[in-house]
């Protein structure tokens, strides 16, 4: 019983962060207690490419903002166990429905900081392990519930105790409110502090405690509570600047709200603004992008966004269309690489076991990858140019690792193996020694869908080219879920993966720790977020300097140093770094430009995913 | 009819064919019982004539049926030259058959569409001549081993009945392990556990480890699982021929299953599975083989060629996938090369076969086709279809002389035929007796057909005899009712006459699911009384040789 | 005498005219296509066809061209070769598979439309148990417990789709053995003293094999396109093994930029599964022709 419950925790888990991931989740970094405020940049999109550095901002002339309209988002798919933020397991399409009915204690900032949204001020105590918000006075939930101290620690809770997201919170001890401030506190120091709960982090949006309550799946009630409630966790009550009208699931599935004219930002509100402008908001779910794009082209859609580069790509210098690529802290397309062997003294400190032994059934002893020679050989062997021109539609970049441009820690050489046959061929031939195979056998697993699978036919060829006899390549295409488990269980070899999407990279250590990567069992797979594995005691001390070091300028240096680290040891093969495309009729106006009350710019797309308040459609009408 | 009793048959004489208290049931399609024939009997001495008649559905042609044992009876005695054709069993049957032939009612179903009049003709002697050489060409060594795997098995019949299926599934664990050599022997194990765990066998892993443990034990296990279940068989059946079969079967399957596992992992792609798929179709192949083998000794030989041959092409194919670019265009070329003569010398040695065969047979099926007054020239390579009805009832009368029978069966000859080609068929059937001193039963649906032919005539109703006499005294003076009408709708010499409407008998016939009581006729009886609905008539004399089964016939004093 | 030459000679005439009318060109131009297809499939490695498997760096879903006739597939790979590899996979998938079930099946359905009665129920019975398994469930979980990692892929949809094809295989053979049986040249042969074996397999089995041969031939083609339907879900063979199916599944994502990647796939399918359901159906035809005129 107890091992099968720790399986089943372990996935959800697991589940949650990679939703939370793949989400492009995570949480600024940069505590900068005033917020900058960001020159506009009038830049052309294709210029931002050029750079790296396409952040997806609307640049188009500015035209005074008109009320009404109704816009109707085309999102991609749909959500599992909508859309209460403990229980979610929520992704971009749901998070920009939690975007549009509710807001985030805080937001992420044009400079990639993070600044305060709902939240006034925040003070941390001198050892960072605790730290006290205060929370703007006067607004107030849909049903008309106050939001003060006791709503957001209500929210926290709620979090802490779920077993889905509850993980991700472990660090805090314990949240106290008082009227308007709400104290966090922490078990270690943290250097970002509750900046984490922004708009990218599910638990970051507040939802009317009241309405909470009548949720069953509420890890805070009582048996007896639970009996009784009634509400449904899909009817969100929210302080944001739409209300929800209705919900019908399924794929071709629609969300709608309505305008909330008591929104805090919005003429009744308290700081007088006019937010939001348009008077309906639908998001329609339309998986395929094929559908989702004839939808935009057939007036169904007046936006929708995209990972999908070829469809990007199909948009620019359309005259009839607004196109915003972004490929700001989002995911990085890689072959994880299993590099289970030896002993982990950092896990075993924790389960008494200072000998534990990370491959105990030699599951992976005959993976190559374990070698450093065989994984630089690999890199080596990858035209990631060619990945990202062929793959990607020449409009993503091919990624050197972690960190996207314009995200902490990114740097122009990272030290990563460069595309080099010769490099490629001496490295196998040290690989063959150290391996002592010959050929060099690697298995890959990939996932089912189309894409994946002929993007691995090309790395498979591009190794063939390299090596030619020398190495033999098996791919073995899995069904998409069941990909976790084997992912979770280090029962791989090579995995085409997509993960690290985020914005500060001390929300991304449990990927990459020591602490967190358990032996190889299939059988019962523990907590092994570390799906790669690799135990590398420089990885831990610079990530020390990401997570609890104040100090911005240190901070930033161990971010590049966790690259660098990334680069020299190759512990995962970089592929590409996703592109998100949104794309819209030229009636919708401010996609993207969204200040804070303070008039402080915001990060305009987060891995895709951008506020809708802003938005307005010329003469009030979105469909023309 | 209604009549029971075996009063007419002459127990004096020694007859040819004798048939008694026959009956045959069997199941309708709404699962109720038919009584197609209840209690016949009838002898035929040699070289006499019986004329069978009745309405269709009186059960004559199951009666003919009955008598070559196709199907059986459900009970009676069938006696052929004082043997007992019910108690024989298939394989004693089928080698009495040659003297028990019989001609059929629908002359162009009766051959086989597809071979030619020659084959049609000489296909009694090929099967008969075929299992004569297959015999006397491996007899001698099969005997031998069959005689050796008899004595094994008298010595361990009782432990090898326990320890043949044990060594049987040990023998297939061991196959597993041997041919997972690249996999661990508990990969396999845990692979297997769960349909085993589900069967409910841990003890077979038992077995399984020790079988495959050591290759010296597995081998030890290989011998005894080979050996000791053909052992079990042998003895039990005691037939040399199913032993050498089951051992052609059961060794190919080993060593194509062995193959098959062997070569699982070892190659990869496309040329792995083509040439398993080849392997498994060999695996097929052998298993019909053999089981030919097992019953048609005569194929053992011819079969064993055929697996080597197919064998040896698998292995080619198999092996030639495997290579690459020019190896295996010049492979391909020279093994093409090899396998074009291999199978031109057995074609060749197969045709000549088939050729010595024909050539053997041609004077028989000339001699025949001749004194059945076909044209031998040009008719020998045709086919059934491109003769008509009355040619192909004397290639039927043909094929049916060329193994000399002593009885043959003439179910309704001619019924199917015209009228002009009926007296023909009818005088080559007598000459045919004449010739070749036949036994005939003769079956027919009317009186005037068989009245000529006929030595004795009998006359059946509703599963029953009514009367049996020589034809003068039954024709002239019939004594049962219902013979005396069949008389009466004799058609007068007038060819325009249609002879199928000719038996006009007042009321259906009745359903032979519910017989009537008593008379079987007595629903259709003009002279009908009380007693006939109660109690059977049996068979009485009512003069030399003539009989009748009826409570009031035409000369007894109550009917006058 | 004049009656019964009268006879034979139209028959004679019927007969010629049905043989010269029922193949045709079409016939023809089918049995071409499936021969020249099946030659390249089987001499591909030694024809001068490109590497299936190569990726050309800058020719990702180019359109027919001088080098590569058929263009190439999303990667670069020429889809000429990829077909020819493909139809490899296809043809020995559908062949293997339907020779399979034509043996067992066939012998089923010889010995349950012979033998009949208890025979007949039990296997009947063996027949229909595996018409009531659905196919792609039982394919799906043959693949989740026997070969997850694809590894006997082609191990398992042969033995899947042969087990799929014995019942239908199978019911056509019991049905025309048992008609063939009927006919008096069967009794002929028991009598003449002939085995079983031997009555099945010279009596019997020549006059089935026609219509047999035809089905199995809509059968194969059944099975090329129920492979394309698996590889479609990427459950067929993996890669770098071509296979049409799987062609097709990878072109869909460039169907609107390079539909050729789909369509060349789809093609030679469309046209191989044309070409043997058409062939069957002559043969059909013409089988049956001379049988009725018997
Ligand atoms: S008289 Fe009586 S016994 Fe004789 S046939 Fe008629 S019904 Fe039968």
């Amino acid at each position: 019983m107890a091992k099968k419950f720790v399986k089943a925790f372990a996935v959800l888990f697991a589940f949650s962060l990679i939703a939370a991931a793949c989400g492009g989740d995570s949480d600024e970094t940069a505590i900068e207690n005033e917020p900058e405020v960001v020159e506009e940049e009038v830049t052309q999109v294709e210029e931002d490419r050029e750079q790296g550095d396409a952040t997806g901002e609307d640049t188009r002339d500015d035209m005074t903002a008109v009320h009404g309209g109704r816009l109707v988002y085309g999102v991609e798919a749909d959500t599992s166990n909508p859309f209460v933020p403990y229980a979610s397991s929520c992704a971009i399409s749901c998070r920009m429905i939690l975007r549009s009915v509710s807001d985030a204690l805080f937001i992420t900032g044009a400079g990639g900081n993070i600044v305060p949204h709902l939240v006034e001020t925040i003070v941390p105590s001198a050892d960072f392990k605790s730290w006290t918000m205060a929370i703007r006075d006067g607004i107030k939930f849909h049903d008309g519930t106050p939001l003060d101290g006791a709503a957001v620690a209500y929210n926290l809770n709620t979090c802490r105790m779920s077993p889905l997201t509850g993980p991700a919170l472990s660090q805090i001890s314990d949240v106290t409110s008082d009227g308007q401030s709400v104290t966090i506190s922490y078990t270690f120091p943290e250097a970002l502090g509750p900046a984490a709960l922004n708009s990218s982090t599910q638990c970051g949006f507040m939802f009317s405690p009241t309405w909470l309550q009548t949720i069953a799946s509420n890890p805070l009630l009582t048996a007896e509570q639970r009996a009784t409630a009634a509400g449904n966790p899909t009817e969100l009550v929210g302080v944001g600047a739409f209300t929800f009208k209705s919900y019908t699931p399924g794929n071709g599935n629609s969300f709608i709200a309505t305008r909330n004219a008591d929104y805090w930002r919005g003429e009744n509100g308290i700081t007088g603004e006019e937010l939001p402008y348009l008077d309906e908001i639908e998001f329609v779910v339309s998986v395929d992008i094929q559908g989702r794009s004839n939808g935009l082209k057939g007036g169904q859609f007046d936006i929708i966004h995209t990972s999908n580069a070829d469809e990007i790509k199909k948009y620019e210098g359309n005259e009839d269309y607004v196109l915003l690529q972004a490929n700001d802290y989002g995911e990085t397309s890689m072959y994880m690489l299993n590099a289970a062997q030896g002993t982990n003294p950092y896990a075993g400190a924790l389960r008494g076991d200072p000998e534990l032994a990370m491959d105990p059934l030699g599951m992976n002893s005959t993976n190559p990858m374990i070698h450093l020679s065989c994984r630089k050989a690999a890199a080596h062997s990858l035209d990631t140019q060619r990945l990202a021109d062929e793959r990607g539609a020449g409009i993503v970049k091919p990624a050197n690792g972690p960190f996207p441009p314009g995200s902490m820690g990114y740097l122009e050489d990272t030290g990563y193996p460069k595309f080099d046959i010769a490099m490629a061929q001496t490295e196998m031939e040290q690989c063959k020694i150290d391996s002592g195979q010959d050929p060099v056998t690697v298995g890959v697993t990939i996932g089912q869908d189309p894409f994946s699978a002929e993007t691995a036919d090309l790395v498979v060829s591009m190794m063939d080219d390299a090596f030619g006899e020398d190495i033999s390549v098996v791919v073995t295409p899995i069904e998409q879920g069941q990909l976790i488990g084997l992912a979770l269980a280090g029962a791989y070899h090579v995995m085409g993966w997509r993960n690290f999407g985020g914005v500060d990279p001390s929300e991304l250590w449990y990927w990459w720790s020591a602490y967190t990567a358990s032996p190889v069992n299939p059988t019962v797979p523990e907590l092994a977020l570390n799906f790669g594995r690799f135990v590398d005691p420089e990885m831990e001390t610079a990530m020390q300097g990401v997570r609890f070091n104040p100090d911005p300028a240190v901070r930033k240096a161990s971010a590049e140093a966790v690259n660098r680290l990334f680069g020299k040891n190759v512990w995962n093969l970089w592929t590409t770094w996703t592109l998100w495309g949104l794309i819209s009729s030229p009636r919708v106006m401010d996609i993207t430009t969204f200040t804070t009350p303070e008039g402080t710019m915001t990060a305009p797309v987060v891995a895709g995913k951008h506020s809708v308040q802003q938005i307005w459609c010329q003469d009030g009408n979105c469909q023309g | 009819m209604a009549g029971s009793g075996n009063l007419h048959l002459r127990e004096q004489e020694k007859p040819l064919l004798r048939v008694e208290d026959l009956v045959v049931n069997f199941l309708s399609a709404g699962g109720e019982t038919v009584q197609a024939v209840s209690g016949f009997s009838i002898d035929v001495l040699e070289g006499e004539t019986l004329g069978l008649v009745g309405e269709s559905g009186c059960g004559k042609s199951t009666t003919a049926r009955a008598i070559i044992q196709s199907p059986k009876p459900t009970a009676g005695s069938i006696q052929l030259d004082g043997v007992e054709l019910t108690e024989l069993d298939d394989e004693e049957m089928r080698r009495t058959r040659p003297i028990l032939q019989m001609i059929f009612q629908d002359p162009i179903s009766s051959l086989n569409p597809r071979r030619t009049i020659r084959d049609v003709v000489a296909e009694p002697l090929y099967v008969w001549w075929e299992e004569e050489t297959g015999r006397l060409a491996i007899a001698s060594w099969f005997e031998k081993t069959g005689n050796l795997f008899q004595k094994i098995s008298s010595k361990f019949s009782r432990p090898a009945r326990i320890l043949a299926p044990l060594a049987w599934l040990s023998l297939i664990f061991w196959l597993v392990s041997e041919a997972s050599d690249e996999r661990s022997l508990e990969t396999w194990l845990s692979w297997l556990k769960t349909p085993a765990q589900f069967i409910g066998f841990p003890v077979l892993f038992i077995l399984a480890a020790m079988a495959a443990a050591l290759s010296v034990v597995g081998a030890v296990w290989l011998v005894l699982a080979v050996i000791l279940p053909f052992g079990v068989i042998s003895g039990k059946f005691g037939s040399v021929t199913n032993t050498v079969g089951l051992t052609g079967l059961f060794t190919s399957l080993f060593a194509v299953v062995f193959l098959f596992f062997r070569t699982w992992s070892s190659l990869g792609g496309v040329a792995h599975w083509l040439s398993s798929g080849i392997l498994l179709l060999a695996v097929g192949f052998l298993a019909v083989w053999s089981l030919l083998a097992c019953r048609e000794p005569s194929r053992a030989g011819s079969s064993a060629l055929a697996v080597l041959v197919f064998m040896l092409f698998a292995i080619q194919v198999f092996y030639i996938v495997g290579l690459d670019g020019n190896t295996k265009l010049a492979v391909f070329s020279l093994s093409a090369a090899v396998d074009g003569i291999l199978y031109w010398l057995i074609a060749r040695r197969y045709k000549l076969a088939r050729a010595q065969m024909r050539q053997r047979a041609e004077p028989e099926v000339k001699r025949v086709l001749e004194a059945v007054g076909m044209e031998v020239e040009g008719s020998l390579e045709r086919k059934p279809h491109e003769f008509s009805g009355g040619q192909a009832q004397r290639i039927s009368i043909a094929r049916a002389l060329i193994l000399n029978p002593k009885v043959v069966i003439c179910d309704e000859p001619v019924s199917a035929l015209d009228v002009s080609v009926q007296a023909q068929i009818l005088n080559l059937l007598e000459d045919m007796k004449a010739a070749y001193g036949l036994t005939l039963v003769f079956i027919a649906h009317d009186l005037a057909v068989v009245k000529n032919i006929s030595d004795r005539v009998a006359v059946m109703y509703l599963g029953k005899i009514c009367e049996v006499g020589p034809p003068e005294l039954l024709y002239s003076a019939p004594q049962h009712p219902y013979t005396r009408l069949l008389i009466d709708a004799i058609p007068r010499p007038d060819p325009e006459f249609d002879q199928r409407n000719a038996v006009r008998i007042e009321g259906e016939l009745p359903s032979p699911l519910a017989p009537p009581s008593g008379c079987r006729f007595r629903t259709r009886c003009p002279n009908v009384q009380a007693k006939c609905s109660t109690e059977e008539p049996q068979m009485k004399e009512v003069a030399s040789g003539h009989y009748v089964a009826c409570h009031y016939p035409a000369d007894s004093e109550l009917n006058q | 005498m004049i009656k019964l030459k009268l006879r034979k000679r139209t028959r004679e005439v019927d007969e010629t005219s049905r043989t010269n009318n029922s193949l045709g060109l079409m016939f023809w131009a089918a049995v071409s296509f499936l021969a020249v297809l099946t030659f390249c499939a089987i001499f591909a490695d030694i024809l001068p066809f490109k590497n299936p498997t190569q990726t050309f760096k800058g020719f990702n879903k180019n359109g027919p061209s001088g080098s590569f006739l058929l263009g190439n597939d999303g990667v670069g790979r020429d889809i000429l070769s990829r077909v020819v590899y493909g139809a490899q996979t296809s043809l020995v998938i559908a062949v293997v598979g339907t020779s399979i079930a034509l043996i067992i099946g066939g012998s089923i359905g010889l010995a349950a439309g012979y033998y009949r009665g208890k025979v007949d129920r039990l296997l009947t019975i063996m027949l229909n148990t595996t018409l009531i398994i659905p196919p792609l469930i039982l394919f799906i979980s043959l693949i989740l417990f026997l070969d997850p990692a694809a590894e006997r892929r082609m191990f398992i949809l042969i033995f899947t789709f042969a087990l799929l094809s014995i019942a239908p295989i199978g019911r056509v053979v019991r049905a025309n053995t048992m008609a063939w049986s009927e006919r008096e040249f069967v009794l002929a042969a028991q009598t003449i003293g002939a085995r079983n074996g031997r009555v099945m397999f010279r009596e019997i089995l020549p006059n089935v094999a026609p219509s047999l041969i035809s089905y199995s031939l809509i059968v194969m083609a059944t099975l090329i396109i129920v492979e394309g339907a698996v590889a479609f879900l990427g459950l067929s063979v993996p890669s770098p093994t071509p296979t049409w199916g799987d062609m097709i599944n990878k072109g869909r994502p460039h169907l609107d930029v390079a539909p050729h990647i789909t369509l060349m796939p789809a093609l030679s399918m469309f046209l191989t599964v044309l070409s043997l359901n058409f062939i069957g159906d002559k043969l059909q035809e013409k089988f049956e022709s001379k049988a009725a005129i018997l």
